[in-house]
């Protein structure tokens, strides 16, 4: 098992070294030299992360290859179309807050809202979160375990979470049919609930 | 060549539009976790629009890939700072504000001396 954490060391770092070389564009021994300990030390930074919350998922997905079993992968093809659905998804929120913002009345009413969710992986979680935070109107404050903890401005904001489609398409990413992915989920509307 | 000009000045107005309304949103907003939404999010589509009218003059050169390349890396890096703001301010009981809210202390503390 050791062996799959230093071979994705080191191809997180060749990673590295490639985006380095290709945005300097000067082969000399200092730039080059500055690009290897830049990468260091990413890595070094890197390192406690992976080993904690990522490596046994990888280790997971190396057995899973070994007895010949579908393993759990993210799917490039998806993967495009997913990043082209978000940014339509984040014009159309941006609007929405954007005019609510603008409005002399101000029409928000905020919301914390708690849910279960079944995802495959931590990577899926934090695609998810990240788009989550990313669509306008909705910030992930929490991942804990399988629960998210998410702050909304309008009710109109976090519709599109709890009917499942936006978890739905991330399950999407890794799965070809996901089963229901959102349990059940609370909203939180006043400051005595919170804690 | 023109025509690039005029999309590039298009889109580099809506990033500015939105930039603007993420302000306005920062002094409007009530409290800590609804300011948040508008400069954390307001600002990524910003940023977003005005980096890609830029790039639109620049074309598929290595500058315009550069462009490109921090598009994605906003994208990625910005929901994660707004993340871990908001995460510390909940994990210091920061109470957010609601509307309609009695049983919330600020709100009640304002009520009375309003009276």
């Amino acid at each position: 098992m050791k062996r799959i954490f230093f071979i994705k060391t080191a191809v997180q770092f060749v990673l590295l070294m490639v985006v380095w070389l290709l945005l300097s564009g000067i082969y000399d021994f200092t730039h080059i030299a500055m690009g290897v300990l830049s990468s260091t030390i990413v890595v070094l930074l890197h390192l406690r992360l992976r080993k904690y919350y990522f490596h046994e998922e990888e280790v997971k997905e190396a057995r899973a290859k070994a007895k010949h079993l579908d393993p759990v992968q993210l799917r490039f093809g998806r993967l495009v179309y997913y990043v082209f659905w978000l940014m339509w998804q984040i014009v159309i929120a941006s609007l929405q807050v954007a005019a609510a913002v603008l409005n002399p009345k101000m029409p928000i009413d905020p919301a914390l809202i708690r849910f279960k969710t079944k995802l495959p992986n931590t990577s899926a979680k934090v695609i998810l979160g990240n788009s989550i935070t990313l669509t306008p109107g909705t910030i992930t404050i929490e991942i804990k375990d399988d629960v998210f903890l998410v702050h909304s401005l309008m009710d109109a904001s976090f519709g599109g979470i709890l009917d499942g489609s936006l978890p739905g398409e991330v399950a999407k990413l890794y799965e070809k049919k996901p089963e229901q992915v959102v349990g059940e989920s609370t909203i939180i509307k006043s400051g005595a609930e919170v804690f | 060549m023109e025509i690039l000009y005029v999309f590039a000045g298009i889109f580099v107005s809506l990033g500015a539009f939105f930039l603007l309304a993420g302000s306005i949103g920062l002094l409007r907003l009530p409290d800590f976790y609804t300011r948040a939404h508008a400069q954390g999010k307001a600002d990524t589509l910003g940023m977003m629009l005005i980096i890609f009218g830029l790039f639109l003059t620049q074309g598929f050169t290595i500058n315009g890939a550069k462009l490109l390349i921090i598009i994605a890396f906003i994208g990625l890096t910005s929901p994660v700072g707004t993340n871990v703001m908001l995460k510390a301010a909940y994990h210091c009981r920061l109470i957010p504000w609601f509307k309609n809210d009695k049983g919330n202390p600020v709100n009640t503390k304002q009520e009375e001396e309003e009276d």
